[in-house]
């Protein structure tokens, strides 16, 4: 029988040569082989290639590329860059005024694609020299952007939810279906931390915008259709069992593609840029998530999950307090690794303790990518605090972190809401599936 | 200056990348296909699960030289960009030159994944039964340029280190939220451009 604290050692391991700045793939792949050349002997190391290949040859993961495509085919055929205005004009009148557009327009850009420094820079260009104008608070601006552009890895498609579900045998497309109340949720207090700043210090929301007249609102409207066709159609596809998830990518990719030639935003340029994009991105996950695999084969060989399981029973910890030390392992490991390598480094390790609990896995993948949205604001390394300071090109990179504060303390909010009503993930999945 | 290599490997592995990207959309309409069928008119494309299995499988491969190339592979970058130049220039060689040797050791493993494939004639438990050593032999090949570009660039690094070159460190070095940025911010440029001359275009 292994002892856990070989576990923890080899995270250590894995953790400290991530930091070094060796390739995160490369890191996974080592720490399996030293893991298999010491407690498992040579065959086990020569597995690889069988893993590898199963690991490749894998429809569930097959929606990656499709859904980076079709992301890619909606933001460069230029769908994403006139959704802002045609949101503005319905989001103005809140209180917070052009403020809550940010949030709104994350969030349908993340029901587009998963990339959330697209989703920044796109706002954020449109965005900033609006605010500028109309002397908005600039850190609830910044932060509004940077918070807003996390959306994308919750609200579906979320590739990060797929790696997850292929890793741990969690369907992807109850998880996709999971996603989107708490999406919903999140975006709402997001807009509801807005409306309370700007009641409470009006000049937040410096000058109110002139609303543009009904026909012109109604008009712009249209710009919000296509991204809402592609997600209804790809969603609904799932929802209503007639697609999983890799069919409906492939469909999604589709109807994209059909949009993008009736805009007359189709190429050939256009389509080999998304081409080279999708497949290096492509290329980068999976052989993260090729190596991910062959870890956690070598870790189940060696009986890290019992063991961890035992562990778990052993010291008979209740689900709420695992919640609470995962959070803030999660938040720690969030300073300064990426949501991608967060996500993969744990997995073999966390997943195994959590089902020993018997937390429902839907609901920790839920739980997961939350955190990981969260990594992408967290200073130091937060993506997105750099890709929005990036834009703004003046100023300390504090005005941003600053302006994320709020927004960080919603999403704690949001991970006791779901702990404390985990039917907020669970209920749709359970109504669509069983 | 743009890394020497680079020059040379980029043309080929994008023009590699975008073959792939051409079978990632012949897949999306098959499996389109497959659905509208399946759904409308009761009749299906058979075995089509396993050739996007294999469209993956050869994307990932293949794809790895061209995310060498334009420094895509993930890597954690907080701690290095602090550190001194030289000791970057260190870490950075050693990166790439681990990421080879990765490389080779898939391609070691493929290859025998193949020959094994080959000697039992194994077949996929599909109605199509592919003979497996179709797919994985471009897997392979995958895997064998992969590693190949990576040697390649290990020894450019190797080289650059053993002679104290300041490029190791541009040239070899994580790629920044920063230059993921300038890319999304050119390609917005480029659209709003295009979108100004099709409206100048509708009204004249």
């Amino acid at each position: 029988m292994i002892e856990p604290g070989v576990a923890l050692i080899g995270f250590a391991l894995l953790i400290g040569l991530m930091a070094l700045g060796l390739h995160v793939a490369f890191v996974m792949f080592a720490v399996s082989i030293l893991g298999a050349l010491l407690y498992l002997g040579m065959p086990a190391t020569l597995e690889f290639g069988t893993q590898y290949w199963g690991a490749t040859n894998n429809f569930v993961l097959v929606a990656i590329p499709l859904f980076v495509l079709l992301g890619e085919l909606l933001v460069r055929g230029g769908f994403a860059d006139r959704m802002y205005e045609a949101l503005a004009d319905w989001l103005n009148p809140l209180p917070g005024g052009l403020l809550h557009t940010n949030i709104g327009t994350s969030a349908m850009f993340a029901a587009v694609s998963g990339s959330s420094v697209a989703t920044a820079a796109t706002i954020g260009t449109v965005a900033l020299p609006a605010f500028k104008q109309r002397q908005y608070n600039e850190r609830l601006v910044l932060g509004t952007i940077a918070a807003g552009a996390t959306l994308g890895i919750l609200i579906p498609p979320s590739i990060n939810m797929i790696i997850y579900g292929a890793m741990t045998d969690t369907s992807v497309g109850r998880l996709y279906i999971a996603g989107v109340i708490p999406g919903l949720v999140l975006t709402g207090l997001f807009m509801l931390v807005i409306v309370g700043a700007c009641l409470w210090r009006p000049a937040f929301a410096g000058t109110a915008e002139e609303s543009a007249p009904f026909s012109e609102r109604l008009g712009r409207l249209l710009h919000l259709l296509p991204p809402l066709i592609v997600f209804l159609i790809v969603m609904g596809s799932i929802y209503l069992g007639w697609a999983t998830p890799t069919e409906s990518a492939a469909l999604g990719v589709m109807i994209s593609l059909i949009l993008c030639g009736f805009k007359g935003t189709l190429s050939l340029r256009m389509l080999h840029e998304c081409f080279v994009t999708t497949v290096s991105i492509t290329a980068m996950i999976m052989l993260i998530t090729a190596a991910a695999f062959f870890l956690t084969f070598v870790l189940g060989l060696m009986g890290v999950p019992q063991a961890l399981a035992d562990l778990v029973a052993e010291i008979g910890a209740s689900e709420g307090l695992m919640v609470v030390i995962l959070t803030v392992f999660y938040l720690i490991l969030g300073c300064f690794l990426d949501a991608l390598a967060m996500i993969v480094a744990t997995i073999p390790i966390v997943f195994p303790l959590v089902v020993a609990l018997g937390i429902d896995p839907v609901w920790y993948g839920i739980y997961l990518v939350i955190m990981a949205e969260l990594a992408l604001i967290t200073p130091p390394v937060g993506m997105n605090l750099y890709v929005v300071q990036g834009i703004r090109k003046k100023g300390l990179i504090t005005d941003v972190i600053i302006g994320v504060l709020p927004f960080l303390a919603i999403m704690f909010l949001m991970i006791l809401l779901l702990w404390l009503f985990p039917s907020m993930v669970l209920w749709l999945p359970r109504l669509a599936f069983d | 200056m743009e890394n020497p290599i680079t020059r040379i490997v980029e043309p080929i592995a994008r023009m590699i990348a975008i073959l792939c990207g051409y079978g990632i959309m012949l897949l999306s309409i098959a499996v389109t296909v497959e659905i509208i069928g399946r759904k409308l008119f009761a009749f299906s494309l058979q075995g089509i699960d396993d050739i996007g299995g294999y469209v993956l499988a050869i994307t990932a491969t293949i794809g790895a030289s061209y995310t060498i190339a334009v420094r895509g592979h993930a890597r954690v970058d907080v701690f290095l960009v602090r550190m001194p130049a030289s000791w970057q220039r260190v870490l950075n060689a050693l990166a790439i030159v681990t990421l080879a040797g990765f490389a080779i050791f898939a391609t070691w493993r493929g290859s025998v994944v193949l020959m094994e494939s080959i000697e039992f004639q194994s077949v996929a438990t599909n109605p199509l039964q592919t003979p497996l050593w179709q797919p994985q032999s471009i897997w392979l090949f995958g895997l064998a340029l992969f590693a190949i570009i990576g040697v390649t660039y290990a020894v450019h690094a190797v080289w650059l280190l053993i002679r104290s070159r300041p490029e190791l460190n541009s040239w070899y070095g994580p790629k920044t939220a920063h230059d993921e940025l300038e890319a999304e911010l050119t390609a917005l440029a480029e659209r709003e451009a295009q979108a100004e001359t099709a409206e100048h275009e509708t009204r004249p």
